[in-house]
């Protein structure tokens, strides 16, 4: 059997500027809570080794930083079929969603401070499936997400489940 | 599926509100306060234990003060809650400072269930459970009705659905013209329960063992003092740990037989028509109405000690998401025995497309080198529960080794007797071999289909997919990652669209279909 995915959709490069400046955050919150208990560990009456601890997060997470934006950039894709959504991503955990059309029940398009800096937005498509989004598209432009939404909210959805 | 047409029944203004019975906050006390105390339970836990050295009594005092105020809020609520039908919706409203309305079309209902506690017994009333697809509890939960209301809402939910009204009976009462698809009798539930040993039961028996610990100390350790010289025989130390074990087995199957008998005693799975009803328990009757039509998922559960018994037990899933830490918790209708020779029988009123023999269904096995995962998993799991037990018992910790073969035995096992298969309707998924579960979806029903592949199983060039319906998802035994790249595209049945938008992409052509995925029809 051959695989029937199609040529995927790629992010547009200010996702990767978004990958990358998420990822400067979270290695900027982790550096900072360990610091923070490094701090206590300190007055708790420790030596200095403590601070080795922020010290190592933070070096972790650099290497992260360095690496992971770019691969994760290059893993998401999306491709819009006339009976589906296909949405692939994932670097460690690899994973392909296929949506079927009519399942659809609504989408959502989520703009935070930095998407809207860099002109971005992040798509949530839902079914009545569960609780969360059953598939999600960070990093688009917003005119693609705005775009993409409305060619599939058109489509004819199930009344019922 | 096409949407159902709706009525309308009457304009908002001519529709009056209908209040709950006026003794609704009585029966909704018990309940409500179990609620609570299961909210509070971190509290009462540590202290019940602890004694002394439990909760200050400040913190006792503020506990309690928020335990009053949630109580005396959800009678309140109870007390000015007031519902209608207006036109396809059930309108339900409470609160009268905050005044909280809700709004459920009747076309989204999942299934209804009419619940009888013991002291809802006792004043005369009924609980009514409206389900949509929309959340993990019941979005439109009434308590407190008679049952002549409950059954005149539920005949006008019907009645905008155009269903034809399925008799509307309190727990308990049948109608003439129903066929009665299933029963359990007394033996039957004790085994179900006997061989159902979950996590409930093992909260139960430790809870017991604690008392029993206390009573030991209290009662017979000073009765062994005073014999010692008998009881300190060569041999008694095995004989004493041999009763025990046995005692506490014969513990764990009572309270679990116990649990059965209360939760299924008097089952009965009847078929009106459109609609299953399935009506149990002994101290709360509990009646679980479910349309035909709405039936996600159909799992047959076959622990190895129930097929040697000759039963096994089936769980019926719609879109009403339900919360509960066991699969048959979850389930909206669950049917405890059914014995193995009328198995094929039940599972085709629930999935009429089912092939007759569906022991004997040609399924698909597991890729091979999900064996080798499943080895080292376990490997690794005997390892980590072996190694400090014989760090820190020595000798005796060493017998946890012993787990070490059993894991692979159970591994290879696992791995040899799963399997899955793709009907023209249906996805057929056989999972495990000491509690083998046949999960039975309807492609037609499929709400997203996703391959996953995590690092380990890269490596083994293998990954799993996973299949979601409304409310419920059932993961495939491991295949190739291109094979599963193509399920994905196969497995959900086409769907015709009315606004079918140019493909985007100049690659969309069908993917070839396996002799294990014929095309699925498009949705009826």
């Amino acid at each position: 059997m051959t695989a029937p995915l199609p040529t995927l959709e790629r992010l547009p490069r200010g996702a990767l500027t978004l990958f990358r400046i998420r990822a400067l955050l979270r290695m900027g919150i982790y550096g900072a809570l360990t610091f923070a208990v490094a701090l206590g560990l300190r007055f708790a009456g420790n030596e200095h080794w403590p601070f080795l601890l922020p010290c190592a997060v933070v070096l972790g997470l650099s290497v992260l930083t360095a690496w992971y934006p770019q691969r994760a950039h290059e893993r998401w894709g999306w491709a819009l079929r006339e009976h589906d959504l296909v949405i692939s991503h994932g670097v460690l955990l690899r994973e392909v969603v296929s949506i079927p059309a009519g399942r659809i029940q609504h989408v959502d398009v989520h703009q935070g401070p930095i998407e809207r800096s860099l002109g971005l937005a992040r798509l949530q498509i839902y079914t009545a499936a569960g609780s969360g989004a059953d598939g999600e598209i960070p990093g688009l432009a917003r005119e693609t997400a705005d775009a993409l939404r409305e060619r599939l909210v058109r489509r004819e959805a199930d009344d019922v489940v | 599926m096409s949407s159902e047409p709706v009525v309308a029944l009457a304009s908002a203004e001519e529709v009056p509100w209908k209040r709950l019975s006026a003794k609704a906050p009585l029966a909704a006390l018990v309940p409500l306060s179990g609620t609570i105390g299961r909210m509070l339970l971190g509290a009462l836990l540590p202290t019940y234990f602890a004694g002394d050295r439990g909760l200050p009594v400040v913190l006792w005092v503020i506990v309690l003060s928020i335990a009053t105020l949630m109580l005396a809020a959800g009678l309140y609520e109870v007390a000015t809650l007031s519902y209608r039908v207006v036109g396809a919706q059930l309108e339900i409203r409470s609160g009268i400072f905050t005044r909280t309305s809700r709004f459920i079309e009747a076309a989204r209902v999942q299934n209804t269930e009419v619940v009888q506690p013991f002291v809802s017994k006792l004043l005369g009333l009924v609980e009514v459970k409206v389900e949509t697809a929309s959340g993990g509890k019941a979005d439109g939960h009434l308590r407190g009705l008679t049952p002549e209301d409950a059954q005149a809402l539920i005949h006008t939910l019907q009645a905008v659905r155009r269903e034809g009204a399925a008799a509307v009976l309190l727990p308990g009462e049948a109608a003439p013209e129903e066929r009665v698809l299933s029963e359990a009798h007394l033996g039957g539930l004790l085994l179900y329960g006997a061989t159902a040993l979950g996590l409930g039961v093992l909260a139960v028996v430790l809870g017991a063992l604690h008392e029993i610990t206390e009573t030991f100390h209290k009662l017979l350790l000073p009765w062994m003092e005073a014999h010692w010289e008998a009881l300190a025989a060569p041999g008694m130390g095995w004989v004493a740990a041999t009763v025990a074990a046995l005692v506490g087995l014969f513990g764990l199957w009572l309270v679990s037989g116990a649990r059965a008998v209360l939760r299924f005693h008097g089952f009965r799975l009847v078929d009106t028509g459109t609609h299953l009803r399935a009506v149990g328990g002994l101290i709360t009757r509990r009646q679980v109405t479910v349309r035909r039509a709405r039936i996600q998922q159909v799992v047959l559960d076959e622990p190895l000690l129930r097929r040697t018994l000759g039963f096994g037990s089936v769980e019926v899933e719609t879109a009403g998401v339900r919360t509960g830490k066991e699969s048959a918790d979850r389930a909206e209708l669950l049917v405890p025995v059914v014995p193995t020779a009328r198995m094929p029988e039940l599972l085709r009123e629930f999935v009429p497309e089912l092939p007759d023999a569906i022991a004997a269904l040609p399924l698909q096995g597991a890729h091979p080198k999900a064996l080798l995962r499943a080895r080292i998993r376990a490997v690794g799991l005997s390892v980590l529960v072996a190694a400090p037990a014989t760090w820190f018992w020595g000798a005796w910790g060493a017998v946890a080794w012993l787990l070490l073969p059993a894991q692979l035995l159970g591994a290879w096992f696992d791995w040899r007797f799963q399997g899955w298969l793709v009907t023209e309707a249906l996805v057929v998924v056989r999972q495990g071999f000491w509690r083998r579960r046949t999960t039975v979806v309807q492609r037609a029903r499929i709400q997203s289909v996703r391959a996953r592949q995590g690092p380990l199983e890269r490596g083994y060039g293998i990954a799993h997919v996973r299949i979601d319906v409304a409310g419920s998802h059932v993961i495939l035994p491991s295949v190739g990652w291109t094979e599963a790249q193509s399920l994905i595209d196969v497995l959900p049945a086409r769907r015709p669209t009315r606004h079918a938008p140019p493909a985007r992409l100049p690659d969309a052509s069908q993917p070839e279909v396996s002799a294990h995925c014929p095309p699925a029809p498009s949705s009826r």
